[in-house]
C-alpha cells in the first residue's frame, strides 16, 4: 500500500477519533438544581378509630437545613370522601402545628372495614396543586380470631401467652406473634415503640453502662441523638400468619407498645418499597398520591403494652 | 427438530466431499519443544505453496488441497523461535505430523507482550472480529491486586472491557452485564468466577494456557449468552518432564505440578491455591470489641490428557473451588451470626479425534455446578436462610471439516440440562422455592470461506430449542474481512445472540448472593443484535493498530424485580426491558523490543430501560458501569536478564450515581416521627445515575527479579497497587442523621504494596 495513502487513511482515522472524543463529553446535569419541590401528603385511616390527622408539607432542598416544624403547608383545603363523592370529613389546618390537618370542629369520621375512601387536597396560589388518593380499609385484625403474643420454648413444649402489662426480658423464651387471615390485607407490620422519652432511653444490652460524661462522643457507651430510635418495625407478607421475633428487636428498657398492623395494599407497597429504596434497589418508594408525593394508607391495628427489664447475662 | 438439521448437514458434507477435487492434505500438531504442550493459534505456512493456516485450540492444523511434494513449513508463535522444517506430502491420508518449536532465548529484543499478536499475513485471513487472544505464559507476567496475576483483571486492560469497580473482577464487555459473557474453562461453563466478593477471579493463572476474549460478533460455534465469550484453555501439562511450582504471596499461596503420564501416554497438570487470611483474622479478632469475619477461599484445577492414539486424545479436566465466610457481631446477649459460602465445581471429559484427512471431531460431556448458601440468625431466631444450586449437565460435539477448497466448516450441537434449586426461608415463612429442570438444545453451522485473496467470509447459523415454553430461536451470524493488502484489513461482523438463562445479582458484578435462573414458560429469551466494523493495520516493525465501532441492540433483558416480595413464576420475579450499547475502541500495540505494550482507548455509551417498573420510574437510564471514556496504557520492559518491569496506567471518566433532590418526612401510621432516630427524614432520589463521579486514574507497577534459588528458577515479585494513592470513587452516600444530609463519597483502595515469591522445580 502506498505510503501516501496509508498516511491519508491514518489521518482520517485520527481526526475521526478526536471528533468522537469531543462528542463523548457529557453535559453537566442540573436535575437537582432545577428540581421544583413537590408537596408531600401523608394520611392514614385506622379501621374503627376516628380519623385524627393528615400532614401536608413541602420538603427542603439537599443543601438546606430541613426544619420539620416549618416544612408544612398550612393554607390548603382538604377533605375525605367516599367513592360516590359524598364528603365525609373536612380537614382544617391545626394552628399549633404547621402542616397538620385535623377534623373540622364538630366533625368526626370513623373508617370501616372493606370500604374505599378518597382524600383530596388543594394548595393555595401560586402553586394551585391538586393532590388526591384512595385507600381500601382491610378487615379488623380480630375479625377471624385475635392476634396473640406468646413466649415459646425451643422445644415448642412450653407456650405462654403474653398479657397486657407483663414484664419480660431477653433471657426468656422466644417471642412469637400469631394471627389469623384478615380480609383485603396487603401485608402486615409489627412495630415496637419504646415509651420512654428519647433522652432517657437505656439500652437493654447488659454490657452497657452509662458513660461518665454523657456528651463525650468518644466514650464507647455514648449514644448520639441519631441512635435514640424509639420505634422499630418489620414487615410480614400477606400470606404469613406468624412471626418469631428476636429479642434484638427490643432495644430499650422500660414500657413498650407492641403494635400489630394489617395494612392496605398500597400502604404495604409503600413501606416495602421505601425499605428497597433505602437499600438502593430502586430510586424512590411507591407513593400513591396523585399530583404529589406521599401515602394515603389504611390499616387495622391491635396492640398490647409490656415492660422490658434489663438483666445481666452470665 | 435439532436431529433433522444434523442429519441434513451430515448428508451435505458427504456430498461436498464426493464433489471435491482429490489432493493431498497436510495435518499435524504444533507443540512446545520443552513440554510437548500443544500450542493454540500458532501459524503454519507452507512457504513454497503460499498457503497457511493457524492451529486450533488443540494445537491442530490442516492445510488442504496442496499438491503432493516436498515443502518447507515455517511455524511462528509469539515468544517462540520461528521454525522451519521440511515435510513430504503424499496423496491420500497422511499421518499427522508434530512440529516442535522452542521458546525464544532471553534476548532482550524478543520479549512477548500480553496480547497475542497476529503473526503472519495468512493468520490474518482468519476473520476474528473483536477477538483478543492471550497466551497464559505471558499473562502471568502481569501483576494485579494481591500481588498475584488475575485473569479477569488482566482482561480489564483491554479496550471495551470494564469493571464494575476497583474491587470487582466482573467483566463488563461493551456495555453488557456480567451474565452476558459466556465464560468457559476447558469447554465447561463457569457460573460465578470470583472469590472474595469479586476481588479475585476463580481462575488460577498457573493453570491457564491460553484464553480468547471475543468482545462481540462471535461466531455461531458459541451460544447461550447475548454479549461476549471468554474461552479459557487450561495447561495440559509438560509431556516430557515433571515440573512444579510453589508461590507465597500476602494473600494466598499457590502450588502446581505437571508432568508426563506413565509410558508417555499423555500428561497431567494440577494446581491449588488457598488464601491464609483466616488465621490472620483469627489472631486479630477480639469478640465484642473487634468483630472481624472468618474467611477463606481455595481453588484447585486438574487436567489429565490421555493419548489414545496419534489422532485421538481423551482429556479429563476439573475445577473445585469455594469461598466461606463466618461473622458474629452485635451485643453479647443477642449476637447475630452471618454465614456465606459459595463455589463452583466442574468436570469435563473431552474426546478429540482427527477423523481422516479432512475432519477434526471434538465431543465433550461436562457437569458444572454452582452452589451458594447463606444465613443470618441470632441464637434463637433464623432471619433468613437460602440455598442455591445450579447444575448444568451438558453434552456437545463439534466437527471441523476441511474437505472443500477454501472452506473451513464447523458444525455441532449442544444439549444442556439446567437443574436449578433455590430455597429461601425465614423462621416463619418460606420466601421462595424454585425446583426446576429445563433442557436446552442448540445446533450450529458455520463456514470460514476464503472467497479470494481479498475477502474472507464466515456465515453461520445457530438454532435453539428450549423445552420450557417450547421456545425456538434462530441466531444468524456473519463476519467479513477485506484484505486491502497484507498489512491492512477491514472487518465487519454481526448477528443475533440469544440467551436462555439470567443472573439475579445483588452487587457489582458477581457476588455470593448471585442466583442463576433459566427462563421458564412465562418468559421469552433475551437477545441482542450486534454489528461491528473494524480496521486493522500492522507494520512489519511490530507496531499494530486496530479500531472498531460497534452497536448492540439489547432486547428482553431480564433483571430481578426489586419491588416484589414473592413470585412463583419467571414473569412475576423478573422485569424485562431493553437497552443499547455503542462505541468506539482503538488500540495501538508494539510487540517487539525491550519496551513493548499497548495504548488503548474506548468511547462508549450504554443505556437500559425497564418500562412499567419502579426502576427509574420506567425511564431510560445509564447503568452504573457506563463510563464514557476509558484510556489504558500498558508497558512491559525487560530491564535486564534478571529484572522484568510491568506497569499500567489507566484513566476513566466517572461512573454514574444517584443524587437526592429533596429531604422530606416519611410518615408511618402509628409512629410519631419524633420516635425515629432521624425524625423520619428521608431523601427523595432523582433519576437513576443522574450524576457522575469525577474521573479516576491509577498507576500500578510490578518488578520481578528472576534468579536461581537452591539451583531452581525462582522469582521475587514486588507490586505497588495505586502508586500515587488516588482512590477511586465507589458509592455516594447521603446520611439523613444530619440536616442538611451528610454527603460522603466513599472511595476505594489506597496505595498497597504487595510481595510474592515463586519457585519452580
Amino acid at each position: 500500500m502506498k505510503l501516501v495513502i496509508r498516511i491519508q487513511i491514518m489521518a482520517m482515522i485520527m481526526i475521526s477519533l478526536v471528533g468522537f472524543g469531543l462528542v463523548g463529553c457529557d453535559d453537566t446535569p442540573t436535575e437537582v438544581d432545577n428540581y421544583q419541590r413537590q408537596p408531600v401528603l401523608s394520611a392514614f385511616l385506622i379501621n374503627g378509630q376516628p380519623f385524627e390527622e393528615a400532614w401536608l408539607e413541602r420538603g427542603a432542598g439537599m443543601n438546606d437545613v430541613y426544619d420539620m416544624a416549618n416544612a408544612g403547608i398550612d393554607d390548603a383545603t382538604m377533605m375525605i370522601s367516599n367513592l360516590a363523592g359524598d364528603t365525609l370529613l373536612n380537614l382544617i389546618p391545626d394552628p399549633s402545628s404547621k402542616g397538620r390537618y385535623i377534623p373540622a370542629d364538630g366533625e368526626e369520621f370513623i373508617p370501616q372495614s372493606r370500604q374505599t375512601y378518597k382524600i383530596e387536597a388543594w394548595t393555595a396560589a401560586p402553586q394551585n396543586e391538586y393532590l388526591w388518593a384512595t385507600a381500601l380499609v382491610p378487615g379488623m385484625v380480630e375479625e377471624h380470631g385475635p392476634m396473640q403474643v406468646f413466649l415459646v420454648s425451643d422445644d415448642l413444649m412450653d407456650t405462654t401467652i403474653v398479657a397486657d402489662g407483663d414484664t419480660l426480658n431477653r433471657t426468656m423464651n422466644t417471642m412469637v406473634w400469631s394471627w389469623y387471615d384478615i380480609d383485603l390485607v396487603g401485608g402486615f407490620q409489627g412495630i415496637i415503640i419504646a415509651q420512654t422519652p428519647r433522652e432517657d432511653l437505656i439500652p437493654l444490652n447488659p454490657d452497657w453502662e452509662p458513660p461518665v460524661d454523657p456528651l463525650n462522643e468518644d466514650d464507647d457507651d455514648y449514644i448520639g441523638p441519631e441512635d435514640r430510635q424509639r420505634a422499630g418495625w418489620t414487615f410480614m407478607r400477606h400470606d404469613q400468619r406468624q412471626i418469631t421475633l428476636a429479642w434484638i428487636f427490643f432495644r430499650w428498657e422500660g414500657p413498650q407498645k407492641v403494635q400489630f398492623n394489617a395494612l392496605s395494599g398500597a400502604y404495604y407497597d409503600y413501606v416495602f418499597s421505601e425499605m428497597q429504596a433505602e437499600f438502593g434497589a430502586i430510586e424512590r418508594p411507591e407513593f400513591n398520591i396523585n399530583g404529589g408525593l406521599g401515602i394515603f394508607g389504611a390499616y387495622s391495628e391491635q396492640s398490647i403494652n409490656i415492660y422490658m427489664e434489663k438483666v445481666d447475662i452470665e | 427438530m435439532p436431529k433433522h438439521i444434523f442429519v441434513y448437514l451430515a448428508a451435505s458434507l458427504f456430498l461436498l466431499n464426493l464433489s471435491g477435487t482429490y489432493a493431498a492434505t497436510l495435518t499435524g500438531y504444533v507443540t512446545d519443544e520443552a513440554s510437548g504442550e500443544p500450542l493454540p493459534v500458532a501459524t503454519v505456512v507452507v512457504i513454497d505453496a503460499d498457503r497457511g493456516t493457524t492451529t486450533n485450540l488443540d494445537g491442530y492444523f490442516v492445510i488442504d488441497f496442496i499438491d503432493p511434494g516436498i515443502y518447507t513449513l515455517e511455524v511462528t508463535y509469539m515468544g517462540y523461535n520461528n521454525t522451519k522444517s521440511e515435510v513430504s506430502v503424499y496423496e491420500g491420508n497422511s499421518k499427522p505430523i508434530t512440529i516442535e518449536i522452542s521458546r525464544g532465548s532471553v534476548a532482550l529484543e524478543e520479549v512477548a507482550v500480553v496480547v497475542q499478536a497476529r503473526n503472519t499475513a495468512l493468520d490474518r485471513h482468519a476473520p476474528a472480529v473483536s477477538a483478543v487472544p492471550i497466551d497464559g505464559k505471558i499473562l502471568r507476567t502481569m501483576s494485579s491486586l494481591g500481588g498475584e496475576m488475575d485473569v479477569l483483571r488482566a482482561l480489564q486492560t483491554i479496550p471495551g472491557v470494564k469493571s464494575a469497580s476497583d474491587i470487582s473482577s466482573g467483566l463488563i464487555v461493551r456495555g453488557g452485564g456480567p451474565d452476558q459473557t459466556l465464560i468457559m474453562m476447558d469447554h465447561n461453563v463457569v457460573y460465578n468466577p470470583t472469590h472474595l466478593f469479586g476481588l479475585f477471579s476463580t481462575f488460577n493463572a498457573d493453570a491457564v494456557k491460553h484464553l480468547d476474549l471475543m468482545k462481540g460478533g462471535f461466531p455461531a460455534a458459541y451460544g447461550g449468552r447475548s454479549g461476549s465469550v471468554l474461552e479459557i484453555i487450561g495447561n495440559d501439562g509438560n509431556r516430557k518432564k515433571r515440573e512444579g511450582m510453589v508461590s507465597i504471596g500476602l494473600v494466598s499461596a499457590r502450588a502446581s505440578t505437571e508432568g508426563p503420564l506413565m509410558n508417555n501416554l499423555g500428561s497431567y497438570h494440577f494446581a491449588y491455591r488457598r488464601t491464609y487470611m483466616d488465621p490472620m483474622l483469627d489472631a486479630l479478632r477480639d469478640p465484642g470489641e473487634l468483630d472481624l469475619p472468618s474467611y477463606y477461599f481455595y481453588d484447585s484445577n486438574g487436567k489429565i490428557n490421555l493419548d489414545l492414539s496419534d489422532r485421538t486424545t481423551l482429556t479429563v479436566a476439573g475445577y473445585w473451588g469455594n469461598d466461606r465466610m463466618l461473622m458474629d457481631f452485635g451485643p453479647l446477649d443477642s449476637r447475630l451470626h452471618l454465614y456465606l459460602s459459595w463455589g463452583n465445581r466442574t468436570i469435563s471429559t473431552r474426546l478429540r479425534h482427527a477423523l481422516g484427512r479432512n475432519m477434526f471431531l471434538s465431543a465433550v460431556g461436562s457437569v458444572s455446578r454452582y452452589r451458594s448458601k447463606w444465613s443470618m440468625a441470632n441464637d434463637d431466631v433464623l432471619f433468613d436462610k437460602a440455598r442455591d444450586r445450579l447444575s448444568d449437565h451438558s453434552f456437545k460435539s463439534d466437527l471441523e471439516y476441511f474437505g472443500v477448497a477454501n472452506h473451513k466448516m464447523k458444525m455441532g450441537f449442544w444439549i444442556r440440562q439446567y437443574d436449578i434449586y433455590y430455597n429461601e426461608f425465614g423462621e416463619d415463612l418460606e420466601f421462595v422455592t424454585i425446583d426446576e429442570k429445563s433442557n436446552n438444545y442448540s445446533v450450529f453451522f458455520q463456514d470460514r470461506w476464503r472467497i479470494n485473496s481479498f475477502f474472507d467470509f464466515q456465515p453461520g447459523l445457530r438454532a435453539y430449542f428450549h423445552e420450557a415454553g417450547e421456545q425456538f430461536a434462530l441466531d444468524p451470524r456473519m463476519s467479513l474481512v477485506y484484505h486491502y493488502d497484507t498489512n491492512v484489513r477491514f472487518k465487519l461482523a454481526g448477528g443475533r445472540y440469544s440467551q436462555f438463562i439470567n443472573l439475579i445479582s445483588f452487587g457489582d458484578g458477581f457476588s455470593a448472593f448471585d442466583i442463576w435462573v433459566p427462563i421458564d414458560d412465562t418468559m421469552d429469551p433475551s437477545y441482542t443484535d450486534q454489528a461491528v466494523i473494524g480496521f486493522e493495520w500492522d507494520r512489519d516493525d511490530g507496531l499494530e493498530f486496530t479500531t472498531e465501532v460497534y452497536y448492540t441492540d439489547m432486547n428482553k433483558m431480564a433483571i430481578f424485580d426489586p419491588s416484589i416480595d414473592e413470585a412463583n413464576t419467571g414473569d412475576q420475579a423478573f422485569l424485562t426491558g431493553d437497552g443499547e450499547a455503542y462505541g468506539l475502541e482503538w488500540m495501538l500495540r508494539r510487540m517487539k523490543g525491550r519496551l513493548n505494550g499497548w495504548i488503548g482507548y474506548s468511547l462508549s455509551w450504554t443505556k437500559r430501560q425497564y418500562e412499567d417498573s419502579q426502576i427509574n420510574l420506567g425511564n431510560k437510564y445509564y447503568p452504573k458501569f457506563d463510563r464514557r471514556h476509558d484510556f489504558i496504557l500498558v508497558g512491559n520492559y525487560k530491564l535486564s536478564r534478571a529484572w522484568d518491569m510491568n506497569g499500567n496506567w489507566r484513566y476513566n471518566t466517572g461512573q454514574g450515581y444517584t443524587r437526592g433532590m429533596m429531604q422530606y418526612t416519611s410518615r408511618v401510621g402509628g409512629i410519631n416521627p419524633d420516635e425515629e432516630g432521624d425524625y423520619g427524614r428521608q431523601i427523595l432520589n432523582g433519576s437513576k445515575n443522574n450524576y457522575r463521579f469525577p474521573a479516576d486514574h491509577r498507576l500500578d507497577l510490578t518488578a520481578s527479579y528472576n534468579h536461581l534459588f537452591l539451583g531452581k528458577e525462582a522469582k521475587f515479585n514486588i507490586s505497588i497497587y495505586n502508586v500515587y494513592s488516588r482512590r477511586s470513587y465507589w458509592l455516594h452516600s447521603e446520611d439523613t442523621d444530619e440536616t442538611p444530609p451528610d454527603v460522603t463519597d466513599i472511595k476505594l483502595l489506597p496505595i498497597i504494596p504487595l510481595l510474592s515469591y515463586e519457585m519452580r522445580f
